[in-house]
This record gives structure tokens, sequence and C-alpha cells, in this order.
């Protein structure tokens, strides 16, 4: 009988010490994720890990009355079901695209490369590398940053841009969150991903090996005009850095946004409205109608409901087949250049791969 | 107790790890069915898309791109670890190439590398990627190497196939060429399509020599001349040699030697050119100052074309005049006389024809003779009239099939004694014309 309670104890306490990241908000015991005191038997519970693993007790203390930040709890090897880890201290499996069976990185990829020494393979995020020896603090396509990119706050992506202090920055975030919602960015709980104002539905594995039917749901919007941010949507975050790549008057169009020519790859534009080109109509196989939705190079939509398109029209112009940034890049860092969800730069060479040919379908 | 709780938390995850296998599982099963978008398509196979003698812009090779890769043309965003590669332009250009299409300020040649795009590796001092090709008269025609050894070369001879008018009349015809951009499509493409034109000379590549290297303007998204052959007009077509034989052979052969004579070895170029010079379209010439002749090469139009012929023999040479008993018309590809891109002659004409160079520049259409005498009799060739080179009292007088009796010799000639001098070859030869220039000793017949 004790031996029956004891396990059911235990099975109880072990559902709560498993933060419920799943499905809805973190759950489990406080003390997963704070030190009340920074102190068990005299000793500091607060640590940072370095983007080798190790672990420093009692260097600092951390915001939050956390055990330790972001890189501490968001670092080791994925499996489903994990806390989303964006930091692998082995190399990763990335497969080809990130997407294969036995892939272990997410949507944003991993920092794992750029951390050893590739500035072109990731976001050069402080605690975690080293500013970008070539770029410094300068983003392509923008403007100096006033220091080195972090992972929230003022200087980083997630969180609110008005606090500098990452931790602050995504504030309460962990506690509210619930992905089975459309995340409208009306906060930093209810943005996604906690990227403040970016709207979303997100995958419950984090895209750990997505397939058409299970994946995050982006937001984009079919823009008439250069000039519009696209606000909450995916590519007006990366444009708060990286603006000239995705907006402003003269950077992306000649002539009519969508009817002339383009100057750099268009962004928050659905394929679909093209007119130079039908080779769109038959994005990854298909035929125009309800065609697959590719996790190898995915495309947002102009959707705001829960449910996942796992399919995309290009014939009826559904605002479904939105270019977004993250078709061709991840986030994080991948083991490509330009952080590239697929090795571009070596193809058509051995051991390159065309993803571009899932939209640019006759360019193969 | 922090840190068993931690142990505790990884500890729980054993079911989800079940779970990891059967995503696994099924992922796999899912990555049989990925889409196969390595296959290799139109891009691969062109001459651009080649992994071994495909585009390499060297600021692009530097930082690790593979040749053929899209980058070495395009640049997504205009930049590269934070800079425009070179050659930098300051700012991004139209389909994210990385200069500027074309400059439509050079309406005349000499062109240079910065009036269009492709001529940053199309010729022989580009800054970006020096590609080497020759004239249709060497490359197809076993012509010698001292042509132009560029396509941007070709286009800075005496005549040549004017860019500016050539995007200005496919603009002014947008509703049959509504892929072509007014302002900023490159003119090239109105013939070319970079992302599927082949390599046509190479004889080391599958499917050589009918590996096409251009596009209709009206049809821009396939490729042109590879099933559309001269062997289509039935027993009409024959080859000319590339090297000049004289005693009849069906070898020799253009295109390049490799060639059949019944031209199921050459594209139908006349299919292909009159998809813009046809007989009603005024295509205006700003090198020459006028509306370019019209092009009719139906059975309606004229005789190198699909106009029945007058008589079954007439004084050429071969092979025309061995396959004349046998062919029920002969109707030339436009590539048979005329060079695509530019020519030292007078309107495009090949430095070379039937397996032999002309013997002397074609300046006017006085000494155009030059170029008719590589298939037909001169009075040289026939021995017999003057017995000299360039001059066709044989033809016109002499031959059992004369049209013109060789009386009152000033009527035509004018004034000039015993030796009338020659009639200029232009008052009655060329396209669309007849010989009413002749006035009342006029046949009435197409003459040419």
């Amino acid at each position: 009988m004790m031996r029956r309670q004891a396990v059911g104890v235990g099975l109880f306490l072990a559902m709560f010490a498993c933060p419920g990241i799943c499905a809805a908000r973190v759950t489990g015991l406080c003390v997963n994720c704070h030190t009340m005191h920074n102190s068990q038997g005299g000793s500091p519970m607060a640590y940072t890990v370095s983007s080798t693993g190790a672990k420093t007790y009692g260097g600092q203390l951390n915001a939050g009355l956390l055990n330790t930040d972001c890189v501490g709890c968001h670092q080791g090897t994925n499996f489903a079901g994990s806390i989303p880890f964006v930091l692998d201290t082995g190399s990763p499996n990335y497969g080809t695209t990130g997407t294969e069976a036995g892939t272990t990185t997410l949507a944003g990829g991993n920092f794992y490369w750029v951390c050893q020494g590739n500035d072109r393979a990731g976001h050069n995020v402080s605690g975690i590398t080293l500013v970008d020896a070539t770029l410094g603090v300068i983003p392509p396509g923008g403007t100096a940053m006033a220091g080195q990119l972090t992972c929230a706050g003022t200087l980083g992506c997630h969180g609110s841009s008005s606090v500098a202090m990452p931790t602050q920055a995504v504030m309460g975030g962990h506690h509210s969150k619930d992905m089975t919602v459309w995340q409208d960015g009306t906060s930093v709980a209810k943005s996604y991903r906690f990227l403040n104002g970016i709207q979303g539905l997100e995958d419950s594995l984090y895209e750990l090996q997505p397939t058409a039917s299970r994946h995050n749901k982006y937001y984009g919007k079919n823009r008439i005009s250069e000039t519009d941010t696209a606000a909450g949507t995916i590519s007006s975050l990366c444009a708060r850095c990286h603006g000239s790549f995705h907006n402003g008057s003269g950077n992306i169009a000649a002539g009519s946004f969508g009817a002339g020519v383009w100057l750099r790859h268009p962004v928050d534009f659905d394929m679909s409205n093209a007119v130079s080109s039908t080779e769109y109509t038959t994005y990854n196989n298909g035929t125009g109608s309800a065609n697959p939705y590719s996790v190898i190079a995915p495309v947002a939509t102009n959707s705001t409901t829960a449910v996942v398109n796992s399919t995309v029209d290009i014939a009826t112009h559904s605002n479904n087949a939105i270019v977004m940034c993250l078709s061709c890049h991840r986030a994080h860092g991948t083991p490509n250049d330009a952080i590239l969800r697929w090795n571009y730069k070596q193809w058509p060479q051995a051991g390159g791969y065309n993803g571009c040919a899932v939209c640019h379908t006759t360019k193969n | 107790m922090a840190a068993s709780g931690r142990l505790q938390w990884v500890r729980g995850m054993s079911y989800y790890k079940k779970l990891s296998r059967k995503s696994a599982l099924g992922a796999g099963l899912f990555c049989l069915l990925l889409p196969a978008v390595a296959l290799a398509g139109g891009y691969l196979l062109s001459a651009h898309g080649s992994t071994t003698a495909g585009v390499a812009r060297p600021a692009m090779t530097s930082a690790g791109y593979g040749q053929g890769n899209c980058a070495h043309c395009h640049e997504m965003h205009a930049s590269l670890g934070g800079v425009e590669p070179a050659p930098a332009g300051g700012a991004p250009s139209p389909y994210a190439v990385f200069a500027q299409n074309f400059d439509t300020t050079f309406t005349v040649n000499p062109y240079g590398q910065g009036s269009d795009f492709c001529f940053y590796c199309h010729n022989s001092t580009g800054s970006v990627q020096q590609v080497t090709n020759q004239d249709y008269s060497a490359t197809f025609g076993n012509g010698d190497s001292t042509g132009p050894q560029s396509i941007m070369a070709a286009f800075n001879q005496a005549s040549y196939h004017n860019l500016g008018d050539i995007k200005t009349f496919v603009t002014n015809n947008s509703s049959t060429y509504s892929w072509f951009s007014s302002s900023y499509s490159n003119p090239c493409n109105g013939c070319h399509n970079p992302h599927l034109a082949k390599r046509n000379w190479y004889s080391g590549l599958s499917g050589y020599p009918l590996n096409a290297a251009i596009s209709k303007p009206s049809s821009h998204f396939s490729l042109w001349g590879e099933t559309q052959l001269m062997s289509a007009y039935t027993n009409s077509y024959d080859a000319p040699y590339t090297t000049y034989q004289s005693t009849y052979s069906t070898s020799y052969r253009e295109p390049a030697g490799v060639g059949v004579a019944n031209g199921s070895k050459t594209p139908d170029y006349p299919g292909f050119c009159t998809d813009c010079h046809t007989s009603t379209a005024t295509i205006y010439s700003t090198t020459l100052g006028r509306n370019l002749k019209m092009i009719n090469w139906t059975s309606a139009g004229d005789i190198h074309g699909g106009f029945a012929r007058y008589y079954s023999t007439i004084s050429n040479r071969d092979p025309y005049a061995h396959d004349a008993a046998t062919a029920s018309n002969f109707v030339l590809s436009c590539l048979d006389c005329h060079e695509p891109h530019g020519s030292p002659n007078i309107m495009l004409l090949r430095r070379r024809i039937n397996g032999e160079n002309l013997e002397g520049n074609i300046t006017t259409t006085n000494v155009m003779g030059y170029v008719c005498r590589r298939c037909h009799l001169d009075d040289k060739g026939a021995a017999a009239g003057t017995n000299t080179l360039n001059k066709w009292q044989y033809v016109h007088h002499l031959a059992s099939y004369h049209p013109y009796t060789p009386i009152q010799c000033g009527f035509c000639h004018g004034s000039g004694g015993p030796t009338p001098p020659p009639i200029p070859c232009g008052n009655c030869h060329g396209h669309g014309m007849t010989d009413s220039w002749a006035g009342s000793r006029a046949t009435g017949n197409k003459a040419f």
C-alpha cells in the first residue's frame, strides 16, 4: 500500500516537475526555474551555462529570481516534448533541411554552428557567442545597433523591445502562454514565441521534425506597397533590424510593387500574385490548388485561426502563399551561411541543395 | 533539492521519448515523400546552370558559391556579409541581378559591359566572367577564328541586331510578349531565356547539335529548336556545307559538319525569327534609320522561303545543284545567310556561307553578289558570260532559263557600250522584292 502510494505520489510529482510546456503555459514546481534566496545549504543556486555546457554557480544573480538565464534553460538536445532547446553543446542533427526524420533542431534552428566560429551560420547573440567579426553590430540591411544582439529586450528579438533587460522583457510570458490558440500579438504572452506584437500559431513541438499538417503557422501579409511595414507579420520582426530587406521606398520593387519587377527578393507578398511567372503554381510539386505545404520552404498566411494550414492555394489567390524571411532562413542558426535552411551556397555542386525550387519550380 | 527536481523533470520525459520514436518513424515515412526538388531540370541543363561551365562571378566564387549558383547573377538582398558584392552599383537592380539590365541610352553600338548586363560575361574583356562565343559562321559554319570572340564583340560590328530596337519592338507588342517588362527587361531575353538556354555549340553536351539556346519571344518559357527542325519543311531544306565539296556529298553539312542534309539537325530558324519578323510587323531600325523589310517566308512569300520555285533546275552550286532534282522546293534557314547577333557585312550577312568565306565584305547591296555566289553560279562559277567574279550576265541572260532576253541593253543597264555596267543587285533582290524595277522588261516574278 505504502509502495503504491509512493509510486502515485512520485508520478504526481513527476507530472508537475515536468513543466507542461507542450501545449500551454509553464507548469510545475517553482524551484525548477526559480530560487528564492540563491542559497541551498549555503551554496549558491543561481548559475549560468557556457556555450559548451559548463555551469558556473554563484557568478551572478539572475533577474526574476531565476536559477539561470535564457541560455541556461534553453540549452540541450531536443526530443519531442522537451523544452525548446536552441543551443546544443554537441552537433545537432540538422539533416539536409532541418526537417527530416532524426533531426534535432527546431523551427529556429540552433546556435551551435555560430558558436563554432562561423559568424554567418547564426545570429551572434550575447551570452552565446561573440560579436560578429565582420558585421560588428550593424545588421545587413539596417543601421548600427547600440550593442550586441540579445535574446530579448531592446537589443533582442523576444519580449518587449521597450525593456532593456532580457528577463524583464519576457516577464510573465512563460506563465501566461497558451499555445493552443492563435497568438494575436497583444501582449508578450500572446505573441508568437514571445516575439512581442508578432502573430502566429505555435506548433506544440516547436517544429521538431515538422510535417505538412504539423508546423508553425506563420502570419504574413500580401502587401501592395513596399512602404507597408506589415505590422504583426513574422517578417516585420526581422525588419526591425534588417529593414531594407523588407520594406522602404526603392528597396524592394522597381515600379509598382507586385506588378513591376523586384529589386530584392520580396517578402510579405503572396507569390500567387506574381505577374512575371507562373512557376509558383506548382509550389511544392502541387498543381496550383491545395498544394501541399512545404516545411522545407514554408510560407505565411493571413489566416488568424488556430487551424494549421496543410495546403497552399496558388490559383485562388487565398493569401496563404505569402513569402516570408523564414521561407529561406531560420532565426537562430543552421549549418549554412546566411542562416539559410538548406545549403544553397554549394548548389548546384555536390552537397548543395536547392530548396529555392520549392517555389521557383522551373529553376531546378 | 533543485538539482534533484531537475533530474526528475528529465526522467519524466520518458513518455515523450516514446512519442519521439513514433514521430521519428512518421517523419521517416514523410521524408520518403519529400519533393524531389534536387532533380535536374531546365536550369541545370542550361549553360548558366552547368556545374562545370556555368555562371561564376569571382566575388561569389571566392565566397564559396558553387559554379552555376543563382547568386552569381542574382543578389537576393543586394548584400553579402553586409556589403554589396562586386561589381557593386550602390543599389539593388531590377530582377535582383547584380547590375543594371540594359542602359537605354545605348541606342546604337558600340556596346560596353555597362550597357547590357549580359556583357559583363559575354565579353572578351568582361570584368566578371569572360565567356568566349564565336559567330555562327565559325561555330556552325566551320569558319576560322578571325571573327568576333564574344557576343558583345559580335554586336559591335558593322551590322547588328540593335538591342534598343529589340527592346522597343517587344515593348510595343506587349500583348504578345507580356512577360517582357518595358522598363527593366533585357533585350537579349527577347530571344534567350537565360535560365533555359543551353550551350548549343558544345559537342560534349548530350543532344548536340540540337541543344537550344533560343526561346521564341512569344514563348519565352520554353526552348525553341530542339524538336522544331528544318526537316519539317518536307523535302525542301538542304543543309549547306560547312566545307565546300567539289564533289557532291551528303556529309560536311551545317551545323558544324554534323548536320543532316534534310535539316533534321538544324533548328527551324525561320519559325523562330518570324515570331517578330513577320509579313506585317513594322520594325524600326535606329541603325538604318528606316523600317526593316517585312519577311514572308510562307508559300506566298519569298522564293528563298516557301514560295514555289520557278524552275526545277537553276544555276546553283552544290549541294543545291545536285539536290534540286529531288527536292520539291528550297526553303532556306535564316541562319544559312545571316548571323543572329552581328556581322562585318551589312544586313548581318554571314562572312562564310555554304562552306566558303565570302571574297569580300558586303558594304552595299551592289556587292551583295559575294553572298549569292556561294550558292548560285555567277559568271566565274559558270565559266560563261563575263567569266568574272561576282558578275551575273550568265544567269540573267544566257542560261537556258534566263529571264531577260539580252536586247536593248541600255533599257536596264543604261549607256555603257558593248560592256554595259552591271545593275545594282539591290534593285531587284531582297526580301519581298520583285523585278518591278525593270519596268516593261520586268517578268513580274519574285526576285528573292
